[in-house]
């Protein structure tokens, strides 16, 4: 398909404000694998979800620092499918609790990124779901 | 180094400090710099949110219950105020967040009158909109639409 003749474009929202270092650390990551990254800074669910769906967004990826995690993401999704961008992939990444990551994972997340991350795990992971998506069943 | 302005300066300390960050990162992805428990001596069975057992359950188990709860007792603290003590801090707050004026003071006695925070934002919010309000001062008015 035309998946090399463009970047992948995240958007990448986080939940609060504050303690941005980590945040910053992924967008760099993701910028200097190839992505686009469109950084909207603290967003409400419904936000990340219009701003997905103006710009365009490959995939929508998420840090949680302070809200909780299975709300939160509840909320994005929900938001998301309200917004016609149900199908963009979502990652989360933050302070997660293992048990909570699996839950993201069973609602339909596609990546959990807990504190001890890798950049590398980040990227393919972002790529990989935009790039099944592409190519589809 | 020449002069910087105030905004260049704090520009140049972000940047700096976002590189320096980054580097970090990447000593640590590609295993240079040694981090206990993240890229040597792992623990695969360790659960790094607990707290210990004692706070476990308390530390991040979110119980949907407690924001009904939280609710309820915020509106009891609202019947219980002094609705004119109440009126006289919500608008010295207003004033002084009009005037660019320091607004901790205001925002303690604000407190002591029991406004609740979504009321103090909301009343810093009407003064420029919530726009200027984010910008200026890292406040967030609602957590979902």
């Amino acid at each position: 398909m035309n998946e090399d003749s463009r970047p992948i474009r995240v958007l990448f929202a986080s939940d609060t404000s504050g303690h941005t270092a980590g945040y910053h650390v992924v967008a760099r990551g993701l910028r200097d694998a190839g992505f686009e990254v469109i950084l909207t800074g603290r967003q409400l669910p419904s936000e990340s979800a219009s701003a997905a769906l103006q710009e365009g967004a490959d995939v929508v990826a998420i840090r949680i620092m302070d809200r909780d995690p299975v709300e939160h993401v509840s909320a994005i999704l929900e938001a998301m499918r309200a917004a016609g961008v149900g199908d963009v992939p979502l990652l989360a990444g933050g302070i997660i609790a293992k048990r909570d990551a699996e839950k993201l994972l069973s609602m339909g997340v596609v990546g959990v990124f807990r504190p001890g991350s890798k950049l590398s795990a980040i990227v393919e992971c972002a790529r990989n779901a935009v790039r099944g998506r592409t190519v589809g069943p | 180094m020449t002069k910087m302005s105030a905004a260049q300066a704090w520009q140049y300390v972000t940047d700096s400090t976002r590189e320096a960050a980054y580097r970090r990162q990447l000593e640590i992805d590609r295993g240079e710099r040694p981090v206990v428990g993240v890229n040597c001596f792992e623990d695969a069975d360790e659960d790094d949110l607990t707290l210990g057992d004692s706070v476990k359950s308390a530390s991040l188990d979110y119980d949907p219950a407690w924001r009904a709860q939280q609710v309820e007792r915020l509106a009891r603290v609202k019947r219980k105020r002094d609705p004119r003590r109440f009126e006289a801090a919500r608008r010295r707050l207003v004033e002084a967040y009009r005037l660019r004026e320091p607004i901790v003071e205001p925002t303690i006695e604000a407190a002591e009158a029991y406004l609740s925070i979504g009321e103090m934002v909301d009343a810093l919010a009407g003064v420029s909109g919530e726009a200027e309000l984010r910008k200026r001062g890292g406040f967030i008015t609602r957590l979902y639409s």
